[in-house]
């Protein structure tokens, strides 16, 4: 997997689950701001899904399997629509820290991947 | 039932978030490894499925209302505390008994320790929310 793409997706997620911090600090309620943050942040990781297949198709193989790699892939895709619209039917500064979660494990779901990519 | 509505709302929107992903990931990783390699470790694999029907159990029950659902919730968490505490200290002191990791061993290092901080917040929430 191409190392600066997920590097950015890394850093973009954090800067965008301090976006939602901000927000529930401020006692904002999950709204497009940050329906549109999750929405950037999927966008970002479905490229990373493509270049993934892509890859995969090309003949590349995830050093630490197969199976564990495509689960990740997966899951990645799942978070950060469920964080949204569980945060969504929060009506309270809480909202904003369920994104904030999802986003925060959806870093750590990118880090292992590459684990599971390089082995 | 004002307290009951509580208990998924506010922080504990948060909890029942984060009790789900711990319930996907000690799941697949459960999975995983029953599926691939049972036989190098079983009694860390059965432990690490065991681990995920109980985040499962608490994830539903912290987010459905009821006092059955309290009970079973206020259950999982204090098997979820007991668990990797044990768990926790076994792999500490008998590494040959898991040469690879369950959501529990060493405390939940391998998860930032969440696996050790969420049941206690997970009892804390339960408490503040006890139905009358």
């Amino acid at each position: 997997m191409v190392h600066a793409l997920a590097v950015s997706l890394i850093i973009g997620v954090l800067a965008l689950a301090g976006l939602a911090l901000v927000a529930a600090a401020l006692n904002r309620r999950v709204g497009v701001l940050l329906l549109g943050a999750a929405a950037v942040g999927e966008a970002g990781l479905l490229v990373q899904v493509v270049w993934a297949v892509v890859r995969l198709a090309g003949g590349a193989r995830p050093v630490g399997g197969m199976a564990i790699f495509i689960g990740y892939l997966a899951g990645s895709l799942v978070i950060l629509p469920i964080a949204a619209l569980w945060g969504l039917g929060e009506r309270s500064r809480w909202g904003p820290v369920v994104v904030a979660a999802g986003f925060l494990v959806t870093a750590v779901l990118i880090v292992r991947m590459q684990q599971v990519w390089h082995g | 039932m004002a307290e009951e509505a509580a208990r998924r709302s506010g922080p504990g929107r948060v909890l029942v978030a984060v009790y789900g992903v711990f319930a996907l990931a000690a799941g697949s990783r459960a999975g995983v490894q029953i599926a691939t390699r049972f036989h190098e470790a079983p009694v860390a694999y059965v432990l690490s499925a065991f681990a995920a029907v109980v985040y499962v159990l608490a994830t539903v029950t912290l987010a459905r209302s009821g006092r059955t659902s309290y009970r079973l919730a206020v259950a999982s968490c204090t098997i979820e505390l007991i668990g990797v505490l044990a768990v926790g200290t076994y792999s500490l002191t008998d590494k040959a008994a898991f040469p690879d990791a369950t959501v529990w061993s060493g405390y939940g290092s391998g998860y930032g320790f969440v696996p050790l901080v969420l049941p206690v917040l997970g009892l804390l929430w339960l408490r503040r929310t006890a139905p009358r």
